[in-house]
């Protein structure tokens, strides 16, 4: 198997390894397998590259293409603690690997990079000819869009790294391919046409959607889609969306060109289904089938918008008189986290293909207790924890992604705590605390 | 002695005549800046044609209290419009178990679409122009205004800008 070298941005430390872990996932391939020549330290340190085997190259672009948090996926060519090792790898290369790229009329350039130190100009200008010796690539020299890109990494070991210093030489994948990195700017939410107070931010919608495993067809729900941020970034990646919320203002929008839709038109995104529905009436509003291939959303939790369900505050509801049906406002009255938590664990049992994940957002107190899952993340019979990690929001808050994907078979048991109903008996959905109730 | 006119009316006189003579200057012939939270520039395309799918249509129902079923809502559509998308196979494929052919067949016929056959065969899984055809209805067929209605107690549930709202009375709430 080609050993390939995966470098990640540094951002949201806690995701990046998890991230790559659902890509792999998704694609079929065994993780352990994968980072056999890593040394096992790299994830404990939160290492910011590591060593992988890909099957084929097929797989390494389509982590490019997909993983947010990847900055670079590299076909290692040589290594080496001095020049003279790498020298003595570059030469040792088979010509099969190397006859591609021995082409007259291949445009291609070399680029220099440090890590853990800087290079100064003149640094990199000696380290690329001292390379170049051993390769001669024999086509024209173009900085711009070149038909292939190659990098010389020296890279310098801080105290914490399992790897001396060394240096690396491999072939870009980014020439074959975008960079899913790309799509974090080009869907800022700065340039978003239209927005909420709890729009989310477009760099953690797209981690949702690759932890979602969403690919070309899958169906995703998001039950508080609000401005359809969390939808944008899922149909990015080809999945035919639904979204409900029982906030008719934030659907209907502003204006012509500022309402969800607005977002969608903006980057050219196929039009997700829009329901404006009570996410804990989910049961009664939609037939039980289980159509999602994903379920992901950023719950309200009542720190920037709190929750509504339908109903009537008061004890005795009062009829509503039948010549007011027709433009009558509904009324709606709070929706306690605890439920708001319990009606989504519960649509996700039953509204998940097997095999199919949910996705949310959860923000907990940082305190000596927060730390493990247990007690925490709320549990439900049909649905088994993936991963939880967490996002520093404050000193005092933090966010948790949790990721639960439905267990095969387990279909019918989701169905049975649906008879149960809200009140039902047994623990449907176990928690010990979840905080700002 | 103090001049009976106060010192504040001066200010006051003063700040008038500015104004007076800043009216006067012509105004600038740079364009005007667009505000950062606008959003125009993104939006120059043709408006939005806002729509409700009949495969959305073939997941919701009716939960008035009473109902018992509620399902298939009937569709009174004042708009119709039939806009052709990108077809794909595996994912008509693996949709066609989840979807209620009976409704999906009755809403075809409300709305005088194509004819659909009264089952659906194993053969017609595979066979790539029935396929299409459901396509058509499921993703294709868009519903831009018109009233969902509930098949037992009647209440009407309006789609407007192609968004249907579901959300029940309170005195509805079972």
């Amino acid at each position: 198997m080609p050993r390939y070298l995966v470098t990640f941005v540094y951002r949201l430390l806690d995701f990046r390894f998890a991230e790559l872990d659902a890509i792999l996932d998704m694609l079929c391939l065994d993780p352990a397998a994968v980072y056999a020549p890593s040394p096992p330290e790299i994830r404990l340190n939160n290492y910011s590259h590591l060593f992988v085997d890909l099957p084929s190259e097929a797989v390494a672009v389509e982590i490019q293409q997909r993983a947010v948090l990847v900055e670079s996926v590299l076909e290692l060519w040589g290594e080496g603690r001095t020049y003279e090792e790498l020298d003595a790898s570059l030469l040792s290369l088979s010509d099969d690997v190397l006859a591609p790229y021995m082409r007259p009329k291949m445009t291609w350039s070399l680029m220099v990079a440090g890590s853990g130190k800087t290079l100064s100009m003149a640094a990199q200008d000696t380290a690329r000819y001292r390379v170049l010796a051993s390769i001669p690539f024999p086509g024209p020299i173009q900085l711009k869009q070149p038909q292939e890109t190659f990098w010389l990494i020296d890279h310098v070991a801080n105290d914490t790294d399992p790897t001396p210093d060394h240096l690396y030489f491999g072939r870009a994948i980014t020439s074959r391919a975008s960079r899913g990195r790309e799509r974090v700017g080009k869907g800022d939410l700065k340039r978003r046409a239209y927005l909420g107070p709890t729009s989310l931010d477009n760099e953690l919608a797209l981690l949702m959607a690759s932890f979602a495993q969403i690919r070309p067809g899958s169906m995703v729900l998001d039950p508080f889609v609000g401005t359809g941020s969390i939808l944008v970034a899922c149909t990015q990646f080809g999945a035919f969306c639904v979204g409900t919320d029982i906030d008719i203002r934030v659907l209907r929008g502003k204006e012509e060109g500022r309402n969800v839709y607005a977002n969608f038109t903006q980057y050219g995104l196929r039009y997700p289904e829009l329901v404006r529905s009570d996410n804990a009436l989910y049961a009664g509003h939609f037939r039980q089938v289980a159509l999602y291939d994903a379920i992901v959303c950023d719950p309200p939790y009542g720190i920037r918008a709190g929750a509504r369900r339908s109903g009537s505050r008061r004890e005795q509801v009062r009829p509503v008189p039948a010549h007011l049906r027709a433009d009558h406002i509904p009324q709606t009255r709070p929706y306690p986290m605890r439920d708001v938590l319990d009606d989504l664990l519960q649509v996700a049992s039953t509204a998940l293909r097997a095999g199919g994940r949910l996705v949310y957002l959860l923000p907990c107190e940082v305190g000596p207790e927060a730390g493990p899952e247990e007690g925490v993340v709320p549990t439900h019979e049909a649905l088994d924890l993936v991963c939880v990690h967490e996002q520093k929001l404050n000193s005092k808050l933090v966010r948790k992604m949790v990721v639960m994907q439905k267990g095969e078979g387990t279909g019918d048991r989701g169905r049975e705590g649906e008879e149960g109903g809200r009140e039902g008996e047994g623990p449907r959905v176990k928690r010990q605390h979840i905080v700002r109730e | 002695m103090k001049n009976p006119i106060s010192q504040g009316k001066v200010v006051l006189m003063l700040l008038v005549g500015c104004l007076e003579i800043f009216s006067l200057i012509p105004p600038c012939s740079r364009p005007p800046r667009i505000p950062l939270n606008s959003t125009k520039k993104y939006h120059q395309h043709a408006p939005t044609t806002v729509v409700m799918r009949l495969i959305t249509h073939n997941m919701l129902k009716s939960n008035v209290k009473g109902v018992i079923n509620g399902f298939p809502l009937r569709i009174e559509a004042e708009k119709v419009e039939v806009k052709e998308t990108e077809f794909n196979s595996e994912f008509v494929q693996n949709l066609l178990p989840k979807v209620d052919w009976p409704a999906l067949r009755g809403a075809s016929k409300e709305l005088g679409m194509d004819e659909l056959p009264e089952e659906m065969d194993e053969a017609n899984k595979t066979d790539d122009s029935f396929l299409q055809l459901v396509h058509k209805l499921l993703l294709d067929v868009h519903v831009l205004e018109g009233s969902l209605v509930c098949p037992e107690t009647g209440r009407r549930f309006p789609i407007n800008n192609g968004i249907p709202n579901m959300l029940l009375h309170e005195d509805e709430v079972a």
